[in-house]
């Protein structure tokens, strides 16, 4: 951000701006720096309807929006000036920002292919792209982009987790478990709490995996997802109430985690605080417009709030876009009966068993239909 | 703020009030502890408050000291895979252990959900300042104890285990917040404040007001908003309600496990049937059941029930060409819930055929 802002201060400069932009610049700057982000999002705003060629201020105003959470439009942002800039590659890293932080790994990952590849020696875009191989389960990649990071960074702990658990996941099991060691040996680290935890949550085994979140919360409160892992770990462990304090906890560091909106806007819900839920869920929604989820949870809320009509129509659309959504389904069912279309209802009622008997037919060892009356 | 609380909190202003109020409180406080030969302060006025204090849903958690089956078998045995158990009463105290043969785990019982009289209860043990669900629960069929259902698809692998499973905080909210009227306020755990037990508070929210407006003797009953409206419920509202224990259609539907363990669930069942309507209070689970009073076991007592539709009642209906009475017995069939040592009556009501897979 601060290289950023110094190349726009530079280039502005050399660009000759009259004295009232130059201070209005300056002022945005000067805002962005000290957190206000919508007051520099504004001058910046300003100072573009005048001079929509200066690539910098597209770039900030990028910057700017993103912290404030709206990256759809910090994207557009990003992309103006990589049209007029294609080898920005700042502002190709924070566009590939914001597509990491909506959740949209796969354009995320183009972009840092294209940062990585212009920039290898950009540490930050190696690790996510690692992350980003990683969420998309291509773990070759991850060690191929990740070795040679390795032998520069060697005590680097995120490097070492995401290369261990990718040469473990390619059975490369002896190579991983070096690595892994390494972070264990590497004392009591809370890296080495939520490598343990993670590893515990995909085993299932949500009890142990909490008290390895709840150890590196200790040691490292703000180790980035550590308050999220560990609220859903208490969540699937019975514990909501602190569960809700851990989500929050994520807020007060990342305020547009989408997983802690999603779910502290359910809870919200859940307690009839609908205003709160809503806050979360707008929140969750600007960090990724359209997902089901979220529009899900509103659909659900709108259900609550007995406006049944505006629900069906969300329901609906979710469930001609993913017709395997089993939750909103089932919602549809009960707005149906709702609104009195008893036959519509009895439909849903159908898919809903259907898709439930489908699914336990996948799973192992079940008997089909073995419960037979006399 | 309940009444317990006001007390407790021991407010002077509050203790002054008239000696017939406080009377009236003390008797709010005590009556479900006791059992149900304390006078319900609801009954001064409402029947209703005579005959529920007898239903199991009344009794629906016990304390060890007031657990029938407990104390009319003060030892209770069984073994499980390579586990012995044992259920000892110990003067108003019952002991539950657990052993390998080796080395035993003890643990005293503090509550039992479920009725004395009703299928069965499983126990709240408690150890270490934590609440246990028993791993072993008593069956009326069986007259003795059995693995808890649920616990039964596994052998406990370990001593602790076997004893049973550690309750969170989640856990205990769900299970006290339906055995037992008052044990949350909100998503505050109160079991310090709970009456046992189903008792008037736990549908009707907003008693206490209502009580307290009664005993000023205003001349007035001031019915609070929330007291009066179970009157009006729909089929489909008093599904809901009554389903926030015994489980509404959808908090089923998305568990997405259509076996015939949901037989239990009477809401989830009944919105499968055909019959269900929304909008007509002819097939809400209060039409056939009044919750003040037990549960009638005699088939014959439902026909009226069918009836009201099938008899002429409803275009949609059609009459039975078999028979008019004891519909229940072909159309809502008693299912037995393997390992629950108790046969249900199927809530989804319709025209069984013999060999025909269990209608998840």
């Amino acid at each position: 951000m601060l290289k950023s802002l110094f190349v726009l201060a530079v280039s502005v400069a050399a660009a000759g701006y009259a004295q009232s932009p130059q201070e209005l610049l300056q002022d945005a700057i000067q805002k962005q720096r000290s957190g206000d982000l919508e007051g520099a999002a504004t001058e910046y705003r300003q100072l573009l309807k005048e001079h929509p060629e200066a690539t910098p201020i597209h770039s900030n105003l990028g910057a700017a929006l993103a912290g404030l959470g709206r990256f759809e439009e910090a994207i557009s942002e990003y992309k103006i000036a990589l049209k007029q800039s294609p080898g920005l590659v700042e502002a190709r890293l924070n566009l590939a920002l914001c597509y990491y932080k909506m959740g949209r790994i796969d354009d995320a990952t183009k972009e840092l292919e294209r940062v990585h590849s212009a920039s290898p020696e950009n540490r930050q875009a190696g690790l996510l792209l690692g992350d980003c191989y990683m969420r998309l389960g291509r773990e070759k990649d991850v060690i191929e982009i990740l070795e040679p990071e390795k032998q520069k960074y060697p005590d680097d702990l995120a490097i070492a987790y995401l290369l261990g658990t990718a040469l473990i996941r390619e059975k490369r099991v002896e190579e991983g478990q070096v690595l892994v060691d390494r972070i264990l040996r590497n004392g009591d680290s809370a890296e080495a709490h939520l490598m343990l935890g993670t590893a515990k949550m995909g085993a299932q085994d949500f009890a142990g995996a909490r008290d390895e979140f709840a150890k590196g919360i200790a040691l490292n409160p703000d180790l980035p997802e550590v308050h999220v892992l560990y609220a859903k770990a208490l969540m699937l462990t019975g514990d909501s109430d602190l569960s809700e304090k851990e989500f929050k906890a994520e807020l007060r560091l990342d305020p547009y985690n989408f997983d802690a909106n999603l779910q502290l806007g359910a809870m919200a819900k859940q307690d009839q605080n609908y205003e709160e839920a809503k806050k979360y869920f707008r929140r969750a929604a600007e960090t990724r417009p359209g997902d089901p989820g979220v529009r899900y949870q509103l659909a659900l809320l709108a259900v609550d709030e007995g406006s049944l009509e505006p629900a069906r129509e969300a329901l609906e659309g979710l469930v001609k876009e993913s017709p395997q959504f089993l939750e909103a389904h089932v919602t549809l069912a009960l707005v149906y009966y709702r609104l009195k279309r008893p036959e519509d209802s009895r439909r849903e009622r159908e898919i809903v068993q259907k898709l439930t008997a489908e699914a336990q037919a996948k799973q192992p060892g079940v008997k089909q239909s073995d419960n037979k009356l006399q | 703020m309940s009444l317990y609380a006001e007390i407790v909190m021991t407010r002077p202003g509050r203790l002054l009030w008239g000696g017939l109020l406080l009377l009236f409180m003390i008797s709010v406080l005590t009556w479900g502890q006791a059992g149900p030969r304390q006078v319900n302060p609801c009954a001064r006025c409402h029947a209703e408050g005579s005959s529920q204090p007898a239903t199991n849903m009344a009794h629906a958690l016990e304390s060890v000291e007031t657990a029938s089956v407990l104390i009319d078998n003060p030892l209770l045995t069984a073994t499980y895979g390579r586990f012995s158990y044992r259920i000892e009463r110990q003067g108003d105290q019952s002991i539950y252990s657990v052993s390998d043969g080796v080395t035993t785990e003890t643990m005293p019982i503090r509550w039992a959900m479920g009725a004395s009289s009703a299928m069965g209860q499983t126990y709240i043990l408690e150890k270490n300042g934590e609440l246990y669900e028993s791993r072993m629960s008593w069956f009326k069929e069986l007259k003795g104890i059995g693995p808890t259902l649920g616990g039964s698809n596994s052998l406990p692998t370990s001593l602790h285990d076997a004893a049973g499973r550690l309750m969170s905080r989640d856990d205990k909210l769900r299970c006290f917040g339906c055995h037992a009227t008052n044990a949350a306020i909100r998503k505050e755990l109160t079991l310090e404040r709970m009456t046992p037990g189903v008792q008037c508070g736990h549908c009707h929210e907003a008693i206490e007001e209502h009580l307290t407006a009664m005993a000023r003797g205003s001349g007035k009953p001031a019915v609070p908003v929330a007291l009066s409206k179970l009157q009006g419920l729909s089929a489909e509202q008093a599904s809901n309600f009554c389903g926030r224990c015994h489980r509404t259609w959808a908090e089923i539907a998305l568990q997405g496990n259509p076996g015939i363990g949901n037989i239990r669930f009477q809401p989830y069942r009944l919105t499968g049937s055909k019959c269900y309507d929304p909008d007509d209070a002819r097939i809400s689970c209060v039409a056939c059941h009044n919750p003040h009073r037990e549960a009638s076991e005699q088939p014959v007592n439902y026909d009226a029930k069918c009836q009201a539709c099938h008899g002429g009642g409803k275009v949609a209906a059609r009459a039975c060409p078999v028979s008019r009475t004891k519909c229940v017995t072909c159309h809502m069939p008693r299912i037995e819930l393997p390992g629950g040592h108790y046969k249900f009556s199927d809530h989804r009501i319709r025209i069984v055929k013999p060999g025909e897979p269990y209608p998840g």
